[in-house]
């Protein structure tokens, strides 16, 4: 298998243990009850400029693939327990090591034919669009790569692995369904990815804290139109290192140079509310299928100052203390900092996402995507302008094309036979919103026109 | 002349083609299944997935022929109202998202009819031509 010289470290050995598993798993029914599935997958990535899952500007990147199985086992009449174990590739955003993916339980104390309601407990994935749940499975998704604008994966452990409980119902009338959640869960927090899109350095830990979910779909003439009303509420704790370096900081005429600059105990911890909503609507033909998603993500960053800190005013220059909210405060510092005063603390972003996509299936194992996809950081602040200068007073000072995305998709995938899959795909991108500084250190380097085209192989058992 | 023209193919319409109803394939299940009829929901709800168990707690087994045969496509597209690739996605769907579990598919015609009369609480679908003494056959309500 020269796939297997491409795996690395655990991929490799849970690879191995696949290809041992599968005859295992069309010739056994374990049990009755008992279900074992899994897939693999391997891309490969070349950029123009930007890297995109590992080094694949003017080179190819091959760090992108995905290893999973899943084990499914229903124990009573009601209740089926399931979990999807997941190595995951993707440039050094994710590092392949083995991670649970869901671990559930799902409990159904109503089940007729008109009514399903159970609950749905454990490890679970944020449940919002049409394609979140099963974001990481090649098999599931139109393309290589879902949205970025939408399922961006630049705070996907983040944002969209949770450990909760959702209440859960389907009523179908005839040929239209209507279903419904209700979640309360904690997500789980990639410390990585909150210190990568904080506008303030010297993020130290990152707690996650109650958050809330809410699903509505209604399936009318058995799926040939959909909608779907998707609301999320997560709650973040960030605490901060004693000691923050502002890297874009200097001051003329004193000691303080960029990355000299230090400040020791300036925020205590600050509070990140992210309330999301998304509209999704699908229209399907036997041969097309036309889908358009659209998310506004309002985050509030509500920052604790720590005024009392002498180190507050010494650091920027002021010969006394002051207080931020000091009405002189302007005319105590040195001319640079004269605006500091405008500081925002309680700084509010506005989020849009969208896009269309189209998929055209040209026979039983061919199909064509073409997809437009929009992402702006700050909707009010289109195109980054005004977003890079505002955030010149966050102290992280990124290109103006880091804070949006437009993304030009032209796709095509063959399912060689059910199980194997071979797709590819050209992007043409303005804008780098949604690629990591993981795979992009130095984001005044990054290029804000881009082409990307991958191809990947899919095998499922 | 005309109107004989006209006559003709009305004649020939109606007979080339069969009533709208009409269906090449039959829901079947095993023999110890005791239902005879189900409406579209219903249908839809064991299909889909949604439904496990028959009223007397019979686990139901369901049987699906490949997602390209024809005979899966006329199942999904006159009998479930869906497109197979609705359907596919939905499976797909219940699997990886941990939520359920997908059907059984089955290699051939052949396959399907054995295993729809040794496997109790088993329900799929045949070609109507085949002989079936051994099935419960169930009409749509």
């Amino acid at each position: 298998m020269k796939i297997s010289i491409l795996l690395d470290g655990v991929s490799r050995s849970v690879f191995a243990l696949l290809l041992l598993w599968q005859p295992l798993a069309y010739s056994v029914e374990l049990a009755e009850e008992l279900r074992f599935s899994g897939f693999v997958s391997q891309a490969a990535i070349h950029t123009s400029d930007n890297n995109y899952f590992g080094n694949s500007d003017d080179d190819v990147s091959l760090d992108y693939r995905e290893v999973g199985a899943v084990l499914s086992v229903s124990v009573w009449e009601n209740t089926h327990f399931s979990t999807l174990v997941l190595s995951r590739k993707a440039g050094h955003n994710s590092d392949g090591s083995l991670k649970v993916d869901h671990l559930l339980v799902n409990y159904n104390f109503l089940n007729s034919y008109d009514h399903t309601v159970g609950v749905r407990a454990g490890r679970l994935k944020s449940s919002y669009g049409w394609y979140n749940e099963t974001r990481d499975v090649p098999f599931t998704r139109p393309g290589i790569f879902i949205a970025q604008s939408i399922y961006t994966d630049r705070v996907r452990n983040s944002y969209y692995f949770q450990d909760g409980i959702h209440l859960r119902g389907e009523h179908r009338f005839n040929l239209d369904t209507l279903s419904w959640h209700l979640g309360y869960h904690r997500p789980n927090v990639d410390e990585d990815e909150f210190v990568d899109v904080s506008p303030i350095p010297g993020i130290d830990e990152t707690k996650s804290k109650d958050s809330w979910s809410a699903g509505l779909i209604y399936d009318y003439d058995a799926g040939k139109f959909r909608l779907g009303l998707f609301l999320e509420d997560k709650n973040f704790d960030e605490i901060f290192n004693d000691r923050i370096k502002f890297p874009q900081i200097g001051i003329p005429g004193t000691p303080f140079k960029a990355n000299d600059l230090t400040i020791e105990n300036l925020f205590r911890n600050f509070k990140l509310n992210n309330q999301r909503f998304v509209l999704s609507a699908e229209y399907n033909t036997e041969r097309w299928s036309f889908v358009a998603e659209l998310s506004r993500t309002f985050v509030d960053v509500d920052i604790d100052m720590n005024q009392d800190s002498s180190d507050v005013f010494l650091a920027f220059g002021s010969a006394e203390p002051f207080a931020l909210d000091d009405p002189d405060l302007a005319t105590s510092l040195p001319a640079e900092f004269a605006n500091l005063t405008s500081l925002n603390f309680d700084q509010k972003v506005d989020s849009l996402a969208y896009y269309f996509q189209t998929i055209y299936r040209a026979g039983a194992s061919w199909d064509i995507l073409l997809r437009y996809d929009v992402f702006h950081f700050d909707e009010d602040k289109k195109n980054g302008k005004k977003l890079a200068e505002d955030f010149k007073f966050n102290f992280v000072l990124y290109p103006n094309h880091a804070y949006y995305a437009k993304d030009l998709t032209i796709g095509t995938g063959w399912y060689i036979n059910p199980d194997w899959l071979v797709r590819f795909e050209w992007h043409y991108i303005d804008g780098t919103g949604w690629v990591t500084s993981a795979d992009n250190p130095d984001r005044d380097d990054s290029s804000r026109y881009w082409n990307m085209i991958a191809t990947q192989v899919s095998y499922r058992f | 002349m005309r109107h004989r023209l006209y006559l003709l193919l009305l004649v020939l319409t109606l007979v080339w083609l069969p009533p709208a109803s009409s269906m090449a394939l039959e829901i079947a299940s095993h023999p110890a299944v005791n239902k005879s009829r189900l409406s579209v929901t219903e249908l839809r709800a064991i299909f889909s997935m949604r439904l496990t168990h028959w009223s007397d707690s019979t686990p139901i087994t369901v049987f699906v022929l490949p997602s390209g045969h024809p005979l899966h496509k006329e199942f999904s597209k006159k009998v479930l109202k869906l497109f197979p690739h609705q359907l596919q996605t939905a499976w797909d769907r219940l699997v990886y998202s941990g939520t359920g579990k997908a059907p059984t598919v089955v290699k051939s015609e052949e396959e399907m009819q054995y295993l729809l009369t040794v496997t109790p609480g088993a329900i799929g679908y045949i070609d109507k031509s085949i002989k079936h003494e051994n099935l419960n056959i169930i009409r749509r309500r």
